[in-house]
């Protein structure tokens, strides 16, 4: 019993200076940064290339990024929920895949499960459609699917990724119907459209423009308010009159009960990460759409996502129940 | 391509790619000539262990494990009547003999330019042959897609082992493996048992190490070989100072390196078949077949180069429809995975550097060859037999779980692969082949998938499955390898009922 209460009066005495050191002394050991998909990716390139910047704008802290892929970033999401909030597990997450797993699925993690800290990038979708296709523009598209609904064939990777859903919000901002084909990936999706074999496909700019610029497909436009800087000669659907902004935003999240001062001190590194001038070229080299925004920004952008798709959800569920 | 070619050439000549090139082709050697060790448990423990290295340094290592086991296995087969790989089978008929009369040196130097000739007309055969085929893949949508894995699965099936029956059922256990994850057609999750892990499907990394490597080393520990071969046993000879006699050897090796580039592009085949066709073909159109058997030094040629011009053009449909052919191919295709790369048209078109190089790791290693099998090598290489099988077990269980936990950082697909293993390590016991199961576990998905997807393009219509001329064709390749055991059964009964009369 004496034993007990020495260990339980030692560990009351431990705890509190050495939290509030930890605080005060972040990051004094290693953080480890996960990310939900395969090395190689294009997260995977985000986090290896931002490491160091990071490192240098935390004060010479000790990153290292581990992939823990699996369920599209499912498992890291869960696992970086259930961690210890310490800021010591940090994890990168893709916008709005964060969002999409969690309708239909085993999944059991929230929004409201993480502490989030400043985005890196914002790349907007993007439809592509054949060489061999009447659609030049956003409204020959629109007027094709209102024409005939249901018979435009539009591709993207598996149904409830975030291509699918791009092309459900176009549908319901439109108020059209197309026929959506799944596809493994994008990679497949993009060879039956340049093979002709679906109309078009939804896809992340970067990707779409590179087929665009070979003469390989057509990029109609992005599902973006703005058009972007690698492809600034493309269309966007907001300026035919259809307003979605739908995009891969990646930032910074750590578990919920995280230190208000460790997510500042994170979000800052974040910020002059971006405005490094060594990261912008490196940024510009590999095609990155660089954003900024802060915690309370990033999280506004997740839960308006996560809200549209409830109602999305509410009315027309795309997983079968 | 040109420019591809050159670019890649550039690559290559890298400290790190010269190197991993040599070395590759040594542990290929050294792999192939431990009969306990094959290519594909080689490849097995390589893939994963490569992860961290670059692109190229990594298929440079495959490359030369790939051709290095191809002549590795001659030498137990030459020496020992101890075929290395299944591929060296053929190789013994006349290797051994040839021992037998003291020519131990000869045959051994006839394997090693047999293996790097048949291995150099292979790669030609992929560098020519792949790129055009990638551009033509193109045209081919998901009804083509479906057709191409239904061929391989059937043909693989079929034409592997001696029984189709367990074949089959080989390559139905794998279609059920690629049933678990993700429904991409429906967004629905199967078979994940509330796992997360399991909810992208089975890695097809695990698979192939669970079942290619597991199954041999429990086996290797059954058999406990405390003792490996006795030095008394491995008599290579002085060797005559004679060059080998190159000429009388080009026939046979021009018609088995054809065999051995067709027996590579159709799928269901692997190095051993082509062996067997081009040795049965040498002895055939031979002027005097009953020399074959005795020593005849066309045959060790025949066996060598037929295994080794298999071993590129194996990868033709791998690199550009994303469909190996055989257990090797598949190995090949996990590597490739392992790096980011996905196998089909989109390889050759955004990772040409990567692809055009690897191709010229395959012309170089099988070069290589020339060189690193040389006598005293493979002298030394002999001695690698001396090593009791039972000490290599342990040593390959470590770089197994090493490997593949440095990829995902996944506990889970540890265990996973044990359990993969185990039940390969059955599925051998009770002499099912396990190759039909590993291309049923990537096949199947491709045919679920892409019969769907086309079944959603055309709301519905099957016809629209045999639309193209392509469809039709493969369709009908289908029906053809379908009907091949019948006719088995259909010659078998007649004999029977000609043998009762």
């Amino acid at each position: 019993m004496k034993k007990m209460t020495t260990i339980t009066a030692m560990s009351l005495l431990a705890v509190s200076p050495v939290a509030a050191l930890a605080q005060a002394e972040f990051p004094s050991r290693q953080i480890e940064l996960m990310i939900g998909f395969s090395a190689g990716g294009n997260l995977d390139i985000l986090a290896r290339q931002a490491e160091p910047f990071l490192e240098k704008h935390m004060g010479g802290a000790d990153i290292v990024v581990i992939n823990r892929p699996g369920a599209g970033g499912a498992l890291m999401q869960t696992q970086l929920a259930g961690a210890t909030p310490d800021g010591y597990t940090l994890g990168l997450l893709s916008m709005p895949g964060v969002v999409t797993v969690l309708f239909g699925g085993d999944v059991d993690y929230g929004v409201d499960d993480f502490e989030y800290s400043g985005t890196f990038t914002f790349e907007p979708h993007s439809i592509m459609v054949g060489m061999d296709t009447p659609y030049e523009t956003p409204e020959d598209l629109i007027a094709a699917a209102r024409e005939n609904p249901g018979e435009v064939t539009i591709g993207g990777a598996g149904i409830g990724s975030a291509a699918h859903l791009a092309v459900k919000v176009l549908e319901r901002a439109a108020d059209v119907r197309f026929s959506f084909i799944p596809s493994p990936g994008s990679a497949e999706m993009q060879n039956q459209v340049m093979g002709g074999h679906i109309d078009g496909g939804v896809t992340t700019i970067s990707s779409s423009y590179t087929r665009h610029q070979e003469n390989q497909a057509r990029v109609i436009g992005t599902l973006s308010g703005e058009r972007t800087s690698v492809a600034p000669e493309i269309a966007t659907f907001a300026e035919a009159g259809y307003e979605v902004e739908w995009g891969a935003l990646r930032g910074i999240a750590a578990p919920k009960g995280t230190p208000q001062e460790v997510m500042d001190k994170i979000t800052e590194a974040v910020r002059l990460t971006l405005e490094d001038p060594e990261f912008q070229a490196v940024a510009e080299q590999n095609n990155m759409l660089l954003r900024y925004m802060d915690g309370d920004q990033f999280e506004a952008s997740v839960r308006s996502v996560y809200a549209d798709l409830e109602e999305i959800w509410a009315e027309e569920p795309w997983v079968e129940q | 391509m040109i420019e591809d070619l050159l670019s890649a050439a550039v690559a290559l000549m890298a400290v790190e790619n010269v190197v991993a090139m040599v070395l590759g082709t040594l542990i290929g050697i050294v792999i192939g000539a431990l009969p306990g060790l094959t290519t594909t448990i080689g490849l097995a423990i390589l893939i994963p262990l490569s992860f961290g290295l670059s692109p190229l340094v990594a298929l440079g290592l495959m490359a030369g494990l790939y051709n290095g086991s191809m002549y590795g296995g001659a030498i137990p087969a030459i020496l020992l009547n101890i075929p290395g790989t299944p591929a060296a089978i053929a190789t013994t008929f006349d290797g051994y003999p040839m021992t037998q009369q003291g020519k131990a040196a000869t045959a051994l130097r006839i394997a090693c330019y047999s293996s790097a000739v048949g291995g150099l007309v292979s790669a030609f055969a992929l560098l020519l042959l792949a790129p055009p085929l990638s551009m033509v893949t193109l045209a081919f949508g998901p009804p083509e897609y479906f057709w191409i894995a239904a061929f391989g699965l059937v043909s693989i099936a079929v034409l592997i082992g001696g029984d189709p029956i367990k074949g089959i059922l080989s390559a139905l256990l794998g279609l059920l493996i690629a049933s678990v994850g993700m429904d991409t057609v429906t967004g629905r999750i199967r078979f994940s048992f509330g796992r997360l892990e399991l909810v992208d499907g089975v890695n097809i990394v695990v698979v192939l190490i669970g079942l290619f490597a597991l199954p041999r080393v429990l086996q290797m520990a059954e058999d406990a070989a405390m003792t490996g071969v006795r030095v008394a046993d491995l008599k290579i000879g002085r060797g005559d100072s004679t060059p080998v006699a190159v000429r009388p050897l080009i026939p046979t090796w021009t018609r088995s390196s054809i065999i051995g580039v067709l027996v590579g592009i159709l799928p269901g085949a692997g190095g051993n078949i082509a062996a067997f066709l081009s040795y049965n073909e040498a002895k055939r159109s031979d002027r005097d077949p009953e020399s074959f058997g005795r020593g005849n030094p066309r045959g060790v040629a025949a066996a060598e180069a037929g295994n080794s011009s298999d071993n590129a053009a194996s990868l033709i449909p791998t690199l550009t429809l994303g469909v190996p052919g055989n257990a090797i191919a598949a190995l090949i295709m996990g590597g490739l995975l392992v790096h980011g790369l996905q196998p089909g048209p989109s390889l050759f078109r955004d990772n040409s550097d990567i692809v055009y190089g690897f191709v010229l790791q395959m012309m170089i290693t099988s070069v290589l060859l020339f060189a690193l099998g040389g006598m005293i090598a493979t002298r030394i290489f002999a001695q690698v037999l001396r090593v009791p099988q039972v000490m290599l077990a342990p040593m390959i269980v470590a770089l197994m779980c090493l490997g593949l936990f440095t990829v995902n950082n996944s506990q889970f697909e540890l265990f996973l692969m044990i359990g993969f293993g185990l039940f390969g390590y059955v599925l051998t016991q009770m002499q099912f082949p396990l190759p039909p199961m590993i291309l049923g576990v990537i096949l199947g998905g491709m045919a679920e998938q892409n019969l769907r997807t086309a079944l959603l393009i055309s709301r519905g219509d099957w016809w629209h499955l045999l639309a193209s001329p392509i469809s039709k064709g493969i369709a009908g390749l289908v029906v053809l390898v379908l009907l091949v055991p019948l006719l088995r059964m259909l010659r078998q009964w007649r004999a029977t009922a000609r043998d009762g009369t």
